[in-house]
């Protein structure tokens, strides 16, 4: 046990949380009544885990692990190693790697994981496998419910002995299962299993040697996508096999996606799913409700909810479902319904806050007229619209009526040398093409250097435009021609991601250079089939709400036509899914 | 309360016996004796067992079964068939004669389970079709490897979900490419699901009344589903959760029960280790006559009830007869005959020094004298010249073979 590490990876690389982990990183969101880095540690430590390293990529966790002082705790050995570059999780361990600390086996927990799964029969699971062959590296904890959410909807395809055999998404609609690698004989027992109701629970035991397949491999980004599907799928290649624990009902675990299983993990852990870490019993007062704070008598308090610390809440405030935290001060007749409220909030009389996540010293005052500030899924980041509304209804964080608004983000390396440079060489590469084959010639050195700079595709995106919109001459021929030419280019570049700064790019050149027409480049990127109807429409739609902009009325006007032709065109496409549709009946994952 | 089921028995089409050259040219195979009794009078013994009287069963035969219809008149109600039909397509000729959800047999199972508990399986699942499966265990544990109840090379890989559901069906020999491609709302309908390849159908089917108008839509929609297990079974199986196919059952609750009845279209399966064996080849119904000769504790409970019917017959002294042979009534056997392991019919003439050895002898066959059978089925009313010598022969009805012979592996007709 002495020798053995829990290495936490304590950030995410998604957006999923944008404007809050600008700020701060996930691991050190409240939850509750701790911060989610605080509960992990305190797992660690129940388990008997010591040693921990905690690999970062925001500075504020080396601050607040430098001001820690947690009295009445073991001492543990913490070790926080830098992550920095990273971009993904492959990364970091690869960073971590480097370091050459890890000598065997070590725990890998992902930064956003609540649990109470006892670690001693995984560990024992995992030294009986390495006992029997060396070439089991992983075992992944899984446990058993209804998969909710798209990042757990997975089934896995187990061997005898919970030897994992296949992990297939459920985003297709037909699963197809390897033939190749199962051996099928007359008349033998059943030796595989499919099985829908397992969730992965973001803790690995590994071994060395993962981190040296990361190594060797060093387009492994992510460890479900890439390192596991690798293992899986070449499996006639190598040896080496991924195991399964399956932990047993009472012992589950939830990870922190994105805002809807944040809230629902809350929930969870008040209604004493993961027992034995619970709230403070001395806070209990009935139906999983906890007040660690002064709640008058004349509030409606429904259950499940938690009132931190000092917190002080007025008469006739309804709360549903909800976590308040420490200092906050609710004022008469608020309505608090699905959110969350970090610390040291003020919220004036008669605001109605709904599924929101308010984050730590804010000031909710009377004259914000609407604060519904819905949190959806976001689905099509390519629809213009919806995306600029995510941005308008921002989460509202660390800023305005506050003292220290000085919490500027640690810059990273700047990046503006990188940009030029990166400038530069796209304009080489722009004015040397004149052929197809050099085109794709280009696309390989492009590629190559956005791996070698870790440079975002977005980036890329911009600089091409840059130097592409420069070589263009003001006629259609040219227009044409040029996107003959570039059309491979701008497809593996411009993805959905990417279309909002495509045509923002675009947009900022017509406006420069009058005698472009923006309708022109629509066109011509539809019938290239890099940008889609819906996305076209969406941004013609915006551009129709503009006022007091001549550009923009020009354009809508001169546009109306394709606009027209386009939604026939999705009209078209949806009448023939009605007739044509598999009809695939959904059903809901309901067991008996 | 019992709910009163009706049985249907595919008594042979055109297709019937095909694969058991040359001992159904010209003969029914529901009429092949297991242990001298005819196939289907085991059917219709499980059936009456079970409490099926002869106002429930149907058996559905062709013009040219007449044979089998003369046998079973009083014991079951007979329809028949046009001529070129499958399985399917008889089903749905017979449409009108089937009023209750039905049990759907083959005229050759053998099976050693009880029907009754298939049918409370079948009504406590709600299901909308159960078939019955015997799984099979070949795994060689100490001694010899047990024997399949399947000899054909082909088996079924099936997809079992934790709730009996069949989830996918498809045989060995179809499926070559190189992934099993399954539908993703058919798997999640359970929560683990087992890949099984020792699951054995043994074609004995409950369904409830709605799947025959189901046929009947499906079959004017889709020309190519016409056998039952070959075509309907693994096109339903397939397409459970798909709606387009849910909305051809029939409508009759509306509105708030319409939901309920579509969640409810499910295949299950039941699983039994009772003894189970088609006879539709040579090499299963050369097996099934062997387990019908065993005697004592391992004997089969199906056969034990024919083994003690038989009558002992009178041979001369110095025939030497294995005890678990089976001699019909009526016939005479010469001297110094050497029978070891068979089942021989009625009214045969066995000449003087005959050596025969597990071999299957239908009824009215003549074997003149010194001749030597081995691993043989000769069918009604053949005969064998004397001096011959016969080894893994199968000879048809009527046929006859020329004395002084000697013949290997072949068929005759």
């Amino acid at each position: 046990m002495s020798e053995f590490y829990a290495v936490i990876l304590a950030d995410s690389y998604d957006n999923q949380f944008n404007h809050l982990t600008n700020n701060i990183p996930k691991s050190l969101f409240p939850f509750v009544d701790d911060l989610i880095i605080e509960h992990q540690i305190n797992w660690l430590s129940k388990n008997e885990i010591d040693q921990i390293i905690v690999l970062y990529r925001n500075e504020k966790i080396a601050e607040y692990f430098n001001n820690r002082r947690r009295p009445g705790r073991k001492t543990q050995k913490i070790q926080l190693i830098n992550i920095l570059d990273s971009k993904s999780s492959g990364d970091a361990l690869r960073e971590l790697y480097s370091h050459g600390i890890i000598q065997q086996d070590f725990l890998l927990l992902f930064g956003d994981v609540i649990t109470n799964i006892s670690l001693k029969e995984v560990i024992n699971k995992y030294h009986d496998q390495r006992k029997e062959d060396k070439m089991n590296i992983l075992l992944m904890v899984v446990h058993q419910g209804i998969q909710q959410y798209d990042e757990e909807r997975y089934l896995y395809v187990l061997e005898s002995d919970d030897k994992l055999f296949q992990l297939t998404d459920l985003q297709q609609k037909q699963i197809i299962i390897n033939k190749k690698h199962i051996t099928l004989t007359k008349g033998m027992p059943c030796k595989y299993v499919i099985r829908s109701n397992l969730i992965e629970s973001g803790i690995y035991i590994c071994n060395r040697d993962v981190l040296k397949s990361f190594q060797e491999y060093f387009m492994f980004a992510e460890i479900k996508e890439d390192f596991i599907k690798y293992m899986t799928t070449t499996s006639d290649i190598q040896e080496e096999k991924i195991h399964l624990y399956i932990s047993p009902k009472i012992q589950v675990s939830q990870r922190i996606f994105h805002a809807q299983s944040y809230h629902n993990a809350c929930l969870k852990y008040l209604s004493r799913f993961f027992f034995p870490y619970c709230p403070q019993q001395q806070y209990y007062v009935d139906f999983f409700k906890y007040f660690a704070g002064r709640v008058d008598q004349k509030s409606k308090i429904s259950d499940q909810c938690f009132i931190g610390q000092n917190t002080d809440v007025k008469q006739k405030v309804t709360i549903t479902k909800s976590i308040i935290g420490k200092n906050c001060k609710l004022g008469i007749g608020c309505e608090i319904i699905n959110s969350i409220l970090w610390d040291n909030i003020e919220v004036d009389d008669n605001i109605i806050i709904k599924d929101s996540i308010i984050a730590s010293g804010c000031k909710i005052k009377n004259s914000i007229q609407s604060q519904i500030v819905t949190i959806e899924n976001q689905k099509n980041v390519k629809q213009l619209l919806s995306f600029q509304k995510y941005d308008d209804n921002a989460f509202q964080s660390e800023n305005s009526d506050q003292e220290s608004d000085s919490h500027e983000l640690h810059q990273k390396k700047p990046k503006e040398n990188d940009d030029q440079g990166l400038k530069e060489d796209m304009i080489d590469i722009v004015a040397n093409c004149k052929t197809v084959s050099q085109v794709k010639e280009a696309i390989t050195n492009v590629d190559t250097i956005k791996v070698n700079s870790n440079i975002a595709f977005e980036n890329i995106v911009i600089a091409f435009m840059a130097a592409f919109l420069d070589t263009l001459q003001p006629d259609v021929d040219s227009l044409k021609n040029a996107y003959a030419l570039w059309e491979e280019f701008i497809i593996r570049f411009v993805s959905e991601t990417e279309v909002v700064c495509y045509i923002k790019s675009i947009e900022t050149f017509c406006r420069q250079n009058q005698q472009y027409h923006l309708n022109q480049f629509l066109q011509l990127s539809y019938k290239h089939q890099i940008l889609s109807e819906q996305v076209i429409i969406n941004y013609q739609n915006q551009m129709a709400t503009i006022e007091d902009d001549q550009f923009a009325k020009d354009f809508v006007q001169s546009s109306q036509q394709f606009k027209e032709y386009l939604e026939n065109i999705i009209l078209e496409q949806e009448q023939q899914q009605n007739q044509e549709g598999d009809g695939e009946y959904e059903y809901e994952y309901v067991y008996e | 309360m019992q709910i009163k089921y009706q049985a249907i028995i595919l008594g042979g089409g055109q297709k019937a016996g095909s694969m058991l050259f040359p001992l159904c040219q010209s003969y029914s195979k529901s009429l092949l004796p297991v242990c001298n009794k005819p196939m289907i009078l085991y059917q219709l013994d499980v059936l009456e067992i079970a409490g099926f009287g002869p106002q429930d069963i149907l058996i559905l035969l062709t013009k040219d079964h007449q044979a089998v219809a003369d046998l079973v008149q009083r014991r079951a109600e007979i329809f028949y068939v046009s001529d070129d039909s499958d399985s399917g397509s008889a089903l749905l000729e017979a449409h009108e004669k089937i009023k209750k959800d039905f049990i759907l047999l083959s005229c050759d199972s053998m099976i050693g389970a009880n029907i009754l508990d298939l049918l409370d399986f079948h009504y406590s699942k709600k299901a909308t079709i159960t078939c019955l499966i015997k799984e099979e265990d070949l795994d060689k544990k100490q001694g010899r490897a047990p024997i399949s109840c399947n000899l054909d090379e082909s088996y079924d890989i099936m997809f079992i979900g934790s709730d009996h559901s069949l989830l996918h069906i498809t045989n060995q020999e179809d499926d070559d490419q190189a992934n099993l491609s399954i539908s993703r709302n058919v798997l999640l309908s359970c929560e683990s699901v087992q890949i099984m390849t020792n699951l054995f159908d043994t074609h004995i089917y409950v369904c409830q009344y709605e799947v025959l108008e189901l046929f009947q839509k499906l079959s004017k929609l889709e020309n190519e589903i016409q056998n039952w297990k070959l075509e309907f079974l693994p096109y339903i199986v397939k397409h459970q959760k798909n709606v387009n196919l849910l909305n051809l059952l029939s409508k009759q609750e509306q509105g708030l029960f319409h939901e309920r009845k579509q969640q409810q279209f499910s295949i299950k399966v039941f699983i039994t280790q009772e003894y189970a064996r088609r006879l539709n080849n040579i090499k299963d119904y050369q097996q099934a006559n062997y387990e019908s000769m065993i005697k004592g504790n391992k004997g089969i409970q199906l056969y034990q009830g024919v083994q003690d019917s038989q009558i002992q017959i009178q041979y001369p002294q110095d025939a030497r007869i294995s005890p678990d042979s089976i001699i019909g009534e009526g016939t005479r056997i010469g001297n110094k005959v050497n029978i070891q392991r068979s089942i021989i019919g009625k009214n045969c003439t066995i000449g003087d020094h005959v050596k025969i050895s597990n071999s299957i002898i239908m009824k009215n066959v003549v074997i003149n004298s010194n001749c030597i059978i081995q691993h043989c089925i000769l069918s009604n009313e053949s005969a064998v010249g004397h001096t011959t010598e016969l080894n893994k022969c199968n000879l048809g009805n009527l046929a006859s073979v020329e004395p002084n012979q000697k013949i290997v592996d072949e068929c005759i007709i």
